[in-house]
Order: C-alpha cells, then sequence, then structure tokens
C-alpha cells in the first residue's frame, strides 16, 4: 500500500521517482548507480561482492526457515510453500526498491539521520509522512509482529536444539528425564532472549540491512555447506560436517568480531558503517571486510570435504541411501490426508 | 515388511532402493535440471553483481528517462528468479512426482505387496 502511494505522488512514473530522489539527496544523481557505498576502492567492491555471495547463499541456510518445513509431508508440499514465498518476498524485495527511493524524496537524508535509529527509520519515517500516525502505527505494527514472528522462530529452533541435543544427547549421555528437557529449553529460551536482548542494545543504531547479512554470512558458512553435502555426496561423513560446521562458524563470526563492523571505525567515514566499539583508541581490525562471506564460506566447504576424505572412518553408505531416498521420495514422512 | 517398519533394522533396505535403476532415474533427472539451473542462476546473479562493482560507467547508463541499465538489470534478476520458479514447478510435476510417489507407495506398503 505505501509502494502504491509512493508512486501515486510520482504521478505513477518510476523515472519521476527517481529524479525526485536524486534532486533530493545529497549525493545527487549518484545514488540512481551503483558505487556509492561500496564502489569507492577494490577493497569496498570485493566487500560488496562477500555481500552478495553471504545474501544468496545464506538464504537458503536459514535455520528458522528450514525449521519451518520440519512438518511438511512431502515434496509438493514443501515445493507449494517455497513457491509461495518465492513470490511473496520477491515482490516484496521489489517494493522495496521504491519505498527506499521514497523516502529519500519525501523524507530526506537530513530528517533520518537525525531520527533514533538512523537509516532504520527511513520506513517508519515515509509511512509518517504519507499517512500520519495512522499508516505510521500499522507499519510499526506490522514491523513488530514479524520480528516477533522471526525472533519466535530462532528461540524456539536455539532452544529446542540445545534442550534435546546438547543437554539430553551429550550432558546426558541420551538419558534425559523429559520434564527436565523441557526445563532446560525453558532455561535456553530465557538465556538466549537476554543474550540477543543485550546485544541488540548495543547495536541499535546499526543499519540492519546491514546486520541481517552478517546472519545469512553466518546462516551460509556453518549450515550450508553441511545441507548440502549430505544430501548430495556419498562420501561426506561426521567428521566433515563437525569440521565444516565448526569451521564455519568459527570463521565468520570470527572475521566479523576481527572486522571494522566491531572495531576502529568510530565514525561513518567515506559511507562505511560506524563500528560497535566506538573509541577510536581500541582497533583490532585486522580483517578488512564488512562481511566475512567470501572467506568463510568457501572455507566451510573446504573443510567439510577436508574432514571427510582425511577420515579415517570410511562414510556409511547404508545412511546416505537412507537420506536420499527419504529426501527424493518422501517415504516414511508423516502424510496429512492417508492413514 | 514394507521399508518403514523395518527401520534401522534394516537399512540395507533403502540401500536396495537407492541402487534400483527406478531410484536412479529419479535422481539423474533431478540431477539434470538442479545442476544446470543453479549454474545458470548462480553464474547470472554474479554476473549482475561483478558488473555492479566494476563496470557502473554501465550501469549508470540511462534507458527510459531516469531508470538506468541497473535497474533494468535487477529487475531481470527478479524475472529469472520468477521464471525459474514457474518452471520448475510445472517440470517438476511432470518428471519428478509420478515417479518419486511410485518409489515411496511401492516402498511404504511393500508389506501388500
Amino acid at each position: 500500500m505505501t509502494t502504491v502511494w509512493v508512486l501515486a505522488r510520482a504521478g505513477f512514473s518510476l523515472s519521476a521517482l527517481l529524479s525526485h530522489a536524486a534532486a533530493a539527496s545529497p549525493a545527487g544523481r549518484a545514488v540512481l548507480g551503483p558505487g556509492l557505498l561500496y564502489g569507492a576502492n577494490t577493497v569496498s567492491r570485493v566487500n560488496f561482492i562477500s555481500l552478495s555471495l553471504a545474501l544468496v547463499l545464506g538464504t537458503a541456510g536459514l535455520p528458522h526457515v528450514l525449521m519451518r518445513l520440519y512438518t511438511v509431508p512431502d515434496a509438493i508440499q514443501a515445493r507449494r510453500s517455497v513457491v509461495w514465498t518465492i513470490w511473496l518476498v520477491g515482490l516484496f524485495y521489489l517494493f522495496t526498491l521504491v519505498l527506499g527511493y521514497g523516502a529519500m524524496w519525501l523524507v530526506g537524508a537530513a530528517q533520518i539521520e537525525a531520527a533514533p535509529g538512523k537509516a532504520n527509520s527511513a520506513l517508519p519515517l515515509l509511512a509518517f509522512r504519507l499517512g500520519g500516525t495512522l499508516l505510521l502505527g500499522i507499519v510499526a505494527a506490522v514491523a513488530f509482529a514479524t520480528i516477533l514472528a522471526v525472533v519466535a522462530g530462532l528461540t524456539i529452533t536455539a532452544s529446542a536444539s540445545f534442550a534435546h541435543d546438547v543437554y539430553a544427547g551429550v550432558l546426558r549421555r541420551g538419558e534425559a528425564d523429559p520434564g527436565q528437557e523441557v526445563r532446560v529449553a525453558r532455561i535456553t529460551a530465557v538465556v538466549i532472549g537476554a543474550v540477543a536482548v543485550i546485544g541488540g542494545i548495543y547495536a541499535k543504531d546499526i543499519d540492519v540491512a546491514f546486520l541481517v547479512a552478517l546472519a545469512f554470512a553466518i546462516a551460509a558458512s556453518a549450515n550450508l555447506p553441511s545441507i548440502l553435502y549430505s544430501l548430495f555426496w556419498p562420501r561426506f561423513t561426521a567428521r566433515g560436517a563437525l569440521w565444516s560446521i565448526y569451521g564455519g562458524l568459527i570463521s565468520s563470526v570470527g572475521l566479523i568480531i576481527f572486522s571494522p563492523v566491531v572495531s576502529g571505525h568510530p565514525s561513518a567515514a567515506g559511507g562505511a558503517v560506524p563500528s560497535l566499539i566506538s573509541d577510536p583508541y581500541i582497533d583490532f581490525a585486522f580483517f578488512p571486510l564488512d562481511n566475512p562471506g567470501i572467506v568463510a564460506i568457501p572455507l566451510a566447504f573446504f573443510l567439510g570435504w577436508l574432514g571427510s576424505v582425511t577420515d579415517p572412518r570410511p562414510a556409511d553408505p547404508a545412511r546416505f541411501a537412507r537420506m536420499q531416498v527419504r529426501a527424493l521420495t518422501g517415504v516414511g514422512a508423516e502424510r496429512g490426508d492417508r492413514a | 515388511m514394507s521399508i518403514t517398519q523395518t527401520g534401522r533394522g534394516n537399512a540395507s533396505g533403502y540401500e536396495v532402493v537407492h541402487a534400483s535403476r527406478e531410484f536412479r532415474t529419479l535422481r539423474r533427472h533431478l540431477g539434470s535440471f538442479a545442476g544446470p539451473a543453479i549454474a545458470l542462476f548462480l553464474g547470472w546473479y554474479f554476473l549482475y553483481v561483478i558488473i555492479a562493482a566494476f563496470a557502473p560507467g554501465f550501469m549508470r547508463i540511462t534507458v527510459a528517462g531516469e531508470v538506468n541499465v541497473g535497474l533494468c538489470f535487477g529487475a531481470l534478476q527478479f524475472v529469472s528468479t520468477f521464471l525459474i520458479t514457474v518452471i520448475y514447478r510445472r517440470w517438476a510435476r511432470q518428471r519428478l512426482d509420478p515417479p518419486a510417489e511410485r518409489l515411496r507407495q511401492r516402498l511404504e506398503t511393500g508389506r501388500r505387496r
């Protein structure tokens, strides 16, 4: 709705919208072409490629999305949900193009920078400018509901994994009392929530799109290689999986910690994102890129391969056969419609 | 006994299926679509990324009013995504689902064979 409104303001001409936005922006027509944020030098170009890699591959490794496919009875249903998602999300991304330029034009860079949350306030401010407090309220409510859904999904995935796999599987060697397991899951959910809230407070002014790209990079490095290898490579072993998951996770998170995202850039110099630690004297950023994707993702794939081929214990062909047969035919999944 | 009933005790049941011609054909069909499709769309996507990063001047060329090549290229990325989705869905319904369903039926009701 907001998209249509913005377009209407521009006389339903995309071209007019773009020229209004360019006129309003301090960078002028440069905002219409690539390179303003990521084109200054080779490092920022590589940054851009790293970001793109993380975004495209990370989508396939997001835990809260994968989790929603657990209850699907067969491939047809799974495909249907994915197709719906592709259409809805794809269209939404197209809308954000109009919304972004609309905000640039109707709200203006100065007002956005001055608002709490900086770049994150662009859409709410646009809604306010177009439809007053009513539209702002609706947009804020929808955003909040979406965030809650995602956070709930992630919290459940994380606490269930911890309680079931770490607590019951490892700490109690498969002998945990179910009541205890549930209690552990609840405690984990609270702990994860608290950590996330504290982290969020520190990161509150960071551009959300940027943080999302980091999350995608972690998902693409830690999760994706193992998923693909498990489904399609018969020689993949548990050791390869461990190496890939740990390697991907440690390298992506580690590189983020040692990147300009966390230290070294106290102010937004040259369009770069300001660091988490704003003291200019603390600088341990030896990794030059904002996004670890281009390093961590290939590394995780490599480790998955290396861990498997150097494994003294060979892969179990029976398990692989079972995995592939179940994956391609749906055998063993509970059907909703048949007995 | 059907394959799901024997469970882990007869994991080789899955191996038999895995080696069967029907299953291998199914897997080959999937590979023949997925492989080229993935190479194609990833290549197309990274073409977009690399040109945007290293040839921004090309992307800034205007096509109609203020709409430039970059925007069109980006829009085409969306078009290709939707196209692949539609094509895959149709193809899978015709070529993947019937044999997969047949295999599944046979495996799950093996007892009544």
